[in-house]
């Protein structure tokens, strides 16, 4: 039988394949045979990567030699590319920046038509170089129509009032400093107080008496006594009420609304008396 | 020719301490150049140099003038006198002397404010004192670092 086999191999190997093909003939149309079948993508599977390395071990000494014949001219582009990359950094964030001056001052036009009273819009120049005053120096003054004791805010609340005016600048004496003082109101029990500055970052709302009720996160308000600041605009928040020593008064302390060290623009109102 | 150099020195630290964040951090960067131009100079060029600083900061100050005037008058001087006691080119030197006549212009100035009633609160104030004389030496040991690497650079017999 072995021995059979043997001499007719050749043979039967051809039936083996007639046998294949006729199976294949009767089955053709099944889907097995079509694009996506199991045996489709199991060969895909087999097969790509024995073509790929093939590829690659034909494309390589070609892909070599055109990459050595490239470099030198690469080399060139990336300068260039770097060069213009960096032209065009310069120029996006010089853009950047012009966009977000031209917000800010749309911003502040906004704010500036909402306002009830005619404000002008100053920009601030220097600030105080000593440790023990606050102070800012802005580029309007007397020629602008400026006047001392004219109160100075920002959208956020009051800044300040105008100390000291000259043609072109006026220095403007911030709420914080230890010689500013401003009469305040709590906006939701109406209790009234002086608002002092420390010196420091903070306020102190003096002159309430114990009892009366003001909480903390309370926003005190500008009540508009004392004939320099206009009334309703917001001075700070509380955030810290202690018993005095005597135990008549409350010590209040106050976060201010206004983040002073990032002003870069406040609004100038004009002097109360001309309004009121 | 020592003169131009340090007014122009003195025309842009006015200019640095007037910027916000320098304001902000109570940093007293007059007294930096006051204390390091007195450990250099004889004492009448340090008491000069103190005086003008602190006029010029009284002059550009919302506060009244003389507090930093007198103040920085007797930091040059003091710096002067102690440059006999300390040997200057060195950083934690020059560092102490800034902490140590920063306390005393602080303590200094708010004792002259209660003479004129214009001082804030004792606690109030001991914030403030405390908050520059802090930062007041930190930018000074920076400072330090600088002045004394350039000047023994530049006085280093073996490279000169």
């Amino acid at each position: 039988m072995v021995k059979f086999l043997l001499k007719n191999i050749s043979g039967l190997f051809l039936i083996f394949i007639l046998i294949c093909c006729f199976w294949l003939l009767l089955h053709r149309g099944s889907a097995r045979f079509y694009a996506a079948s199991p045996y489709k993508t199991a060969a895909l599977n087999l097969w790509t990567p024995i073509q790929e390395s093939v590829n690659w071990l034909i494309s390589f000494p070609e892909s070599t030699l055109n990459a050595v014949r490239e470099l030198g001219t690469l080399r060139k582009e990336v300068n260039r590319l770097q060069l213009e990359n960096q032209s065009l950094h310069t120029e996006l964030s010089n853009q950047k920046s012009v966009e977000s001056e031209l917000t800010r001052l749309k911003e502040i036009l906004q704010i500036k038509a909402k306002l009830p009273h005619q404000a002008q819009i100053a920009r601030i120049i220097t600030h105080d170089p000593s440790t023990w005053n606050k102070s800012f120096v802005i580029d309007i003054g007397s020629d602008d129509g400026v006047e001392p004791d004219s109160s100075v805010i920002s959208e956020q609340g009051i800044v300040g009032r105008v100390l000291e005016v000259d043609p072109k600048h006026s220095r403007v004496l911030l709420l914080t400093d230890k010689e500013s003082s401003i009469s305040g109101v709590d906006q939701r029990s109406r209790v009234t107080g002086i608002v002092q500055g420390t010196g420091k970052n903070e306020f102190r709302y003096g002159y309430v008496t114990a009892g009366e009720d003001v909480q903390n996160d309370d926003l005190i308000v500008s009540s508009g006594l004392g004939g320099i600041y206009p009334k309703g605009y917001a001075i700070g928040t509380v955030v810290k009420k202690t018993q005095s020593e005597n135990g008549l008064n409350v010590e209040i302390e106050m976060a201010p609304v206004v983040d002073f060290g990032a002003l870069d623009y406040v609004f100038v109102l004009p002097p109360i008396n001309v309004y009121e | 020719m020592r003169i131009p150099k340090e007014t122009l020195w003195l025309f842009i630290l006015f200019f640095v301490q007037q910027l916000p964040l320098v304001a902000d951090w109570g940093v007293d960067l007059p007294l930096i150049f006051v204390v390091l131009t007195g450990v250099r100079s004889g004492v009448s060029q340090a008491a000069a140099w103190g005086f003008m600083t602190g006029m010029i900061q009284d002059l550009l100050s919302s506060g009244g003038i003389g507090i930093n005037t007198i103040s920085k008058t007797f930091v040059g001087l003091a710096a002067s006198l102690l440059k006999m006691h300390v040997y200057r080119e060195r950083v934690l030197t020059q560092t102490f002397l800034i902490m140590g006549l920063s306390i005393f212009h602080e303590i200094f100035s708010y004792l002259l404010m209660r003479w004129d009633d214009e001082a804030p609160r004792a606690e109030d104030a001991l914030g403030i004192c405390v908050r520059s004389v802090l930062f007041t030496t930190l930018t000074g040991l920076v400072v330090c670092v600088f002045v004394v690497r350039f000047r023994r650079r530049r006085f280093d017999p073996a490279t000169a």
